[in-house]
């Protein structure tokens, strides 16, 4: 789950536009500025649907938008090798968020009331280079949209995810030195998070997402970093989520870990941070079996410990950097180091989600996502 | 070297004689503080003019735009989703006017703001006062725009508005979102001309569904633009940018470089001032110079403290100028701005942009001209042998043997410059270099031009003034070396002002004569908002109606419009119908080529002329026949050029004139019309006045036009070539007073050092009134000298200016016309600011103590 994604959803949008122009000019400081003056409260989650009971998912209509939820992303990370053995990770994310709900019954063919938007890194171990973009578009005139039926397919410009064949999909995105042209087998079915994909946020009922999982896609393709171009091998875990939600006042960040297993079991466990410093009772996850089979996860079940941090020479703010994770019960007991440092995405909100390897009772690859170090998330709704 | 106690001397030596240390640091400090200034007021309009060029032609390297027609959407979706582009930005515009505000006409430009980052800022601005949800309600809801704040509290306007706007036949409402507030670096009043919303608002006010107006692109340079190519539909074209930003570019780099290299002549003129005050100090110490060198202090020593008193003067002077530069600066912001305005674009220039560049260039600037000019006085300290000081008068002597030397270096500096000039071909910053070397030179003349005007005037003042008559030329002749760097700087100055005036006056003149030719017609009709550059066309129901109106004898119609070439590149046409008198008309615009009636006999069967600046810039012929390809409707076609004419519109872009008929031949599916001109019948001709208000009442409401009489137009057009010329008439009075302040100081410098003779002379009876009527003579025959030398110099630097200057800045020949006036006017300035610099010495000498002055004798 990416309650973050929330956050950051409704943070990028309410400051939308003047964010964009401000990330144009580079000026961080003055994006966190006008991020903290919006005011998100014009538009507010009135008239959206509300994810209050458990319903059955259909394949591949529900890879496809629900345009009656305000919130919704499609969320590709991969860890990747080439021939030579060189490490490579990437994210590639789009995002789709309604201002108001319905559609537009308005002549032009520009008329939209909803934006997207999309956020793509590539992480290359041996060059030590990371690097991140995000792009806008208006979900109109045929610039940016996503759709089940017949086939799957979601984009915003040229990037974008595209069904092949069953149970195949092409993903394709490049800007500034990086580049991803791979293709995605699905091996294991949709596991779902929460209860039946129903992932609750709070006590609250509807104060909840559809949330599933595709955790082990096969990947084989190209992928462009400063040094080049390679043809690379791997495997991708992508989330998809909707939902018309907001955070709990009382949380400050997330951490949030997906972890692929040679033992072919996949582990995805989310942390809320508390302004206290405690964890929210309400952080949980799974265990993918290799039957697809799943284990709920809460957290009692799991043991995370930060042995190392980092300080970024972008924000300042001092991430986690190395992780002892343990689930007991599973015989999970994991050693986690970054590919590199910095992955921390200075996009329109500065982030942290980067490329790991996992050591220990197994070995892997995987992906953490860090929010809230930059400031409170507090702050800045 | 042990400067401490030796640097002593030379503070000393400051301070004891205050008046001549503060001219140095005065000299100083004007010239760091023209620098500083000018270079203060270029760099805030060159950056309020890429922020404004930003906001109206984008950032863009090409643009997409049909002609006829518009775009269709789906051609921006297949380049940016299909081919991947993206830095491009579409827009949707159109002329709308707003009822609210008195049916102003603005031009609503609908943009997409996910695209518009890399383009146009007027949102970037995190104090634009917007707040997010307007711009969020801007993208989504229907009719909803923004204004610029200044534009609203014209009219009174408040966020929440509801404004009714006219596009097309169609009254529509919307509602005003919010306000652009663009604080001190955006250009405001870009924003003032437009009606900001969504690209979805303005297709549906100006009822234009799956259609856009253009799209703006930034390719790479060496981008392969067929891809786009493939996807334009026929009548859509691709076109560099360049024509619009690159050409105001380059323009206003040409203005910049006029204003710097102005700046750089006070700083020329403020080295001679401190040469001088340097040199004197040298002199006066010459007696304390020999001690020292007595008591053991190497030439070497005696070389570092004068140095160091220049260098220190030079940094106080320096120092100054900084402040009194930045405060100049602020001054010239406006007039630089408004200049812009008036001849490039409209520019608004709220912040006053001080790099410590500038500033460290100032000071810089400031330092080393001080050291230049005190290494010859140092090097002069250093020949003072140690047992006496060095007669003046083996220095004049060596003065005297200079002359023809220093004269013949003159000649080949003046030689040098010339050349430089020619082979310059279109570089200004080296046209520059020309002038000044030229200028350089013509100091070097001044010894020779000195001496034999002196023995010249002589006779006549002995004459006149009998014995002081005779004394005060040959004084001027005996310190040369003193007088001949005063005038030179004086001269100098003067030749400044009669260069500029002339080349302003020939720029006015010719402008007035362009002016009376090309507005033949008596009435003027253009469709209200043209100013906006925004293409409109006047109802063809209005030209049905005027021609049946009371005392319209005749009217004309002008086509306006873009075509593109062979190269794709795009070319202004002007497509005139004929109209009475022409050939008169043309008779005195065109020029070469054949006659102008056969040249109008050609035009009207389907020939084109082109104005001069057009033929520079595809370097065609001057003085011959040429042939233009130009794409019509039906493909290439290959026009014969039979004419060639000055204008003084589009500089650096210029224009083909054609037959209106011809146009429309080639051009078959544009049958509107840009302009139509009104001759009057001679009845109606002295009431042009009241027709053209009774017309605007008429018409201009129904048809959307606006009328101007042929005077109003001419005076609008003067008005503002004068201001225009402000900043130049304004850096020339700066120049001015730099020179001045030399000559004062040069002055002074020459009479303290006299003290002794003048007591000598006191004690020999001359009495006080003498003593004056001498000093007067020799400052007035100093005066004389330099306004007689800058008469030729000046009218040379005009030439320069207006044959090599302005051709390369502008493209355009203008015609030189000289008012004798000038040139006295230049002669009583000189004369002028040398009488009034001899006054100060003169003071002192009423306090002369004849025995204080004469006491070594």
């Amino acid at each position: 789950m990416r309650l973050v994604l929330i956050i950051v959803a409704l943070v990028v949008l309410s400051g939308l536009v003047l964010v964009q122009y401000n990330q144009v000019e580079g000026a961080s400081n003055e994006i966190s500025a006008n991020v903290q003056e919006a005011n998100v409260e014009a538009y507010g989650s009135e008239g959206f649907a509300k994810a209050d009971k458990v319903v059955e998912f259909e394949f591949p209509a529900d890879h496809g938008p629900h345009p009656d939820f305000q919130t919704e992303w499609w969320y590709y990370t991969g860890n990747l090798s080439d021939a030579d053995g060189n490490r490579y990770g990437y994210q590639f994310t789009i995002f789709r968020r309604a201002i108001v709900p319905g559609e537009p019954e308005r002549a032009s063919e520009w008329a939209t009331r909803q934006i997207y938007f999309a956020h793509f890194t590539v992480t290359d171990a041996t060059g030590e280079t990371f690097e991140a973009h995000e792009r806008f578009s208006r979900a109109a005139a045929g610039l940016a949209g996503a759709q089940g039926l017949p086939t799957y397919h979601v984009w915003l410009d040229d990037w974008e995810a595209r069904e092949i064949e069953s149970g195949q999909v092409r993903l394709q995105a490049s800007d500034g030195d990086i580049g991803i042209d791979l293709i995605l087998a699905q091996t294991k079915p949709a596991a779902l998070q929460g209860d039946h994909g129903l992932s609750a946020k709070s006590d609250e009922v509807g104060n909840a997402s559809y949330y599933y999982s595709l955790t082990n896609n096969t990947t084989t393709g190209t992928i462009t970093t400063p040094r080049g171009t390679f043809a690379v091998t791997g495997n991708t875990w992508m989330d998809r989520e909707w939902s018309t939600s907001i955070l709990g006042k009382e949380a400050e960040g997330w951490d949030w870990f997906s972890l692929q297993l040679d033992d072919n079991r996949e582990v995805m466990f989310y942390f809320i941070r508390r302004q206290d410093g405690s964890f929210d009772p309400v952080s949980a996850g799974i265990i993918v079996n290799p039957d697809g089979s799943t284990d709920y996860l809460t957290l009692a079940d799991v043991e995370m410990t930060a042995l190392d941090t980092w300080t970024s020479p972008h924000t300042e703010a001092t991430y986690p950097a190395e992780w002892q994770f343990a689930v007991p019960q599973a015989g999970i007991d994991l050693h986690i180091t970054p590919l590199l440092n910095d992955q921390e995405l200075n996009v329109s909100f500065d982030y942290w989600e980067g490329a790991v390897q996992i050591e220990g009772s197994q070995s892997g690859y995987g992906y953490i996502e860090l929010t809230g170090y930059v400031g409170s998330m507090q702050g800045r709704m | 070297m042990k400067v401490s106690p030796l640097s002593l001397i030379a503070v000393r030596h400051s301070t004891k004689h205050p008046v001549q240390s503060l001219l140095l640091v005065l000299g100083v400090a004007l010239g760091v503080a023209m620098i500083v200034a000018i270079d203060i007021a270029n760099s805030s309009a060159g950056r309020a003019f890429s922020l404004s060029t930003d906001s109206i032609v984008g950032k863009a390297t090409h643009q997409i735009t049909a002609q006829p027609g518009d775009l269709p959407t789906s051609l921006y979706r297949q380049l940016r989703v299909d081919l991947g582009l993206d830095n491009i930005a579409p827009t949707v515009n159109g002329l709308v006017l707003l009822q609210e505000a008195d049916d102003l006409p603005l031009n609503l430009l609908g943009i997409d703001p996910f695209a518009e980052g890399p383009f146009r800022n007027y949102l970037g601005d995190s104090n634009s006062g917007l707040s997010s949800d307007a711009l969020i309600s801007l993208l989504i809801e229907p009719n909803t725009v923004l204004l610029s704040q200044s534009l609203a509290e014209r009219y009174n306007l408040t966020p929440g508005d509801h404004l009714t706007i006219l596009a097309g036949d169609k009254t529509k409402t919307v509602e005003l979102m919010g306000l652009l507030a663009p604080s001190d670096d955006m250009s405001r009043s870009a924003l003032d001309g437009l009606i900001l919303s969504d690209i979805s608002t303005a297709q549906e006010m100006l009822d234009m569904p799956g259609a856009i107006t253009t799209i703006d692109l930034i390719l790479p340079k060496e981008a392969d633009t067929q891809p786009i190519r493939d996807l334009l539909p026929a009548n859509a074209q691709l076109q560099p940018a360049k024509l619009r930003s690159q050409t105001l570019t380059q323009m206003t780099a040409a203005f910049e470089l006029n204003l710097s290299a102005l700046s750089l002549l006070a700083l020329v003129v403020g080295m001679f001032l401190i040469y001088n005050t340097i040199n004197f100090s040298v002199v006066q110490r010459r007696p304390v110079l020999g001690t020292l060198r007595c008591l053991g202090v190497t030439r070497r020593e005696i070389f570092g403290i004068v140095l160091f008193e220049a260098l220190a003067l030079s940094a106080v002077g320096a120092m100054i100028g900084l402040g009194l530069g930045v405060l100049m600066g602020r001054a010239l912001v406006a007039l630089v701005t408004q200049t812009i305005n008036d001849i490039f674009f409209t520019l608004t220039v709220q912040s006053v942009a001080v790099t410590p560049f500038t500033l460290i260039k100032g000071f810089l600037a400031g330092l080393g001209a001080g050291l230049f000019a005190a290494f010859i006085p140092a090097l002069e300290a250093t020949s003072v042998p140690p047992n006496s000081a060095l007669k003046r008068s083996v220095e004049e002597a060596r003065m005297q043997r200079l002359i023809p030397w220093l004269t013949l270096i003159g000649l080949v500096i003046i030689g040098t410059g010339w050349v430089v000039l020619n082979l310059a071909s279109n570089s200004l910053a080296i046209s520059f270099a020309g002038i000044f070397i030229v200028l350089i030179g013509t100091a070097f003349l001044t010894p020779l031009v000195t001496k034999y005007l002196m023995r010249l005037v002589q006779p006549l003042t002995r004459r006149a003034l009998g014995i002081i008559g005779a004394m005060a030329p040959r004084d001027i002749i005996r310190s040369l070396s003193r007088t001949s760097v005063t005038i030179a700087a004086l001269m100098l100055a003067v030749t400044v002002i009669i260069g500029v005036s002339i080349m302003i006056d020939s720029f006015r003149g010719t402008v007035v004569t362009w002016l009376d030719s090309i507005l033949f017609a008596d009435i003027y009709v253009s469709p209200a908002g043209q100013s906006l550059r925004v293409e409109g066309d006047i109802d063809p129901g209005f030209i049905d109606a005027i021609r049946q109106h009371e005392g319209i004898d005749y009217i004309n119609m002008l086509r306006g419009t873009v075509v593109l070439d062979e190269n794709y590149e795009r070319i202004e046409v002007r497509a005139f119908s004929a109209y009475p008198d022409e050939q008169r008309r043309l008779d005195s615009l065109i020029w070469a080529v054949g006659p102008t009636d056969t040249v109008i006999e050609a035009i009207n069967n389907g020939a084109v002329a082109i104005s001069e600046v057009f033929a520079r810039r595809f370097n065609l012929p001057l003085n011959g026949p040429s042939t233009i390809t130009l794409r019509t409707e039906s493909g290439p076609k290959t026009f014969e050029v039979v004419g060639i004419f000055y204008d003084y519109a589009l500089p650096e872009v210029g224009y083909v004139y054609m037959r209106l008929d011809t146009y429309r031949t080639f051009w078959p599916s544009d049958t509107g019309v840009s302009n139509v001109s009104l001759f009057l019948t001679p009845e109606a001709l002295p009431q042009t006045d009241t027709l053209t208000r009774q017309l605007t009442d008429q018409y201009a409401a129904d048809y959307r036009l606006s009328f101007s009489s042929n005077h109003s137009l001419k005076a609008n057009a003067l008005e503002v070539f004068d201001r225009t010329f402000t900043i130049t008439a304004a850096l020339r009075l700066l120049a001015t007073i730099v020179a001045f302040i030399g000559v004062l100081s040069a002055l002074m410098s020459l009479q303290l050092e006299r003290t002794r003779e003048l007591g000598t002379l006191r004690a020999n009876g001359m009495s006080i009134l003498q003593l004056w009527s001498k000093t007067m003579l020799e400052t007035g025959l100093m005066g004389l000298t330099a306004g007689l030398m800058a008469i030729p110099f000046g009218w040379a630097l005009a030439y320069i200016l207006v044959h090599f200057i302005n051709l390369r800045s502008f493209g355009w020949s203008l015609q030189m016309r000289t008012d004798p006036a000038i040139f006295g006017v230049a002669l009583i300035v000189a004369l002028v600011a040398a009488l009034l610099a001899g006054i100060y010495p003169l003071l002192r000498l009423n306090q002369l103590q004849i025995a204080t002055a004469i006491r070594e004798e």
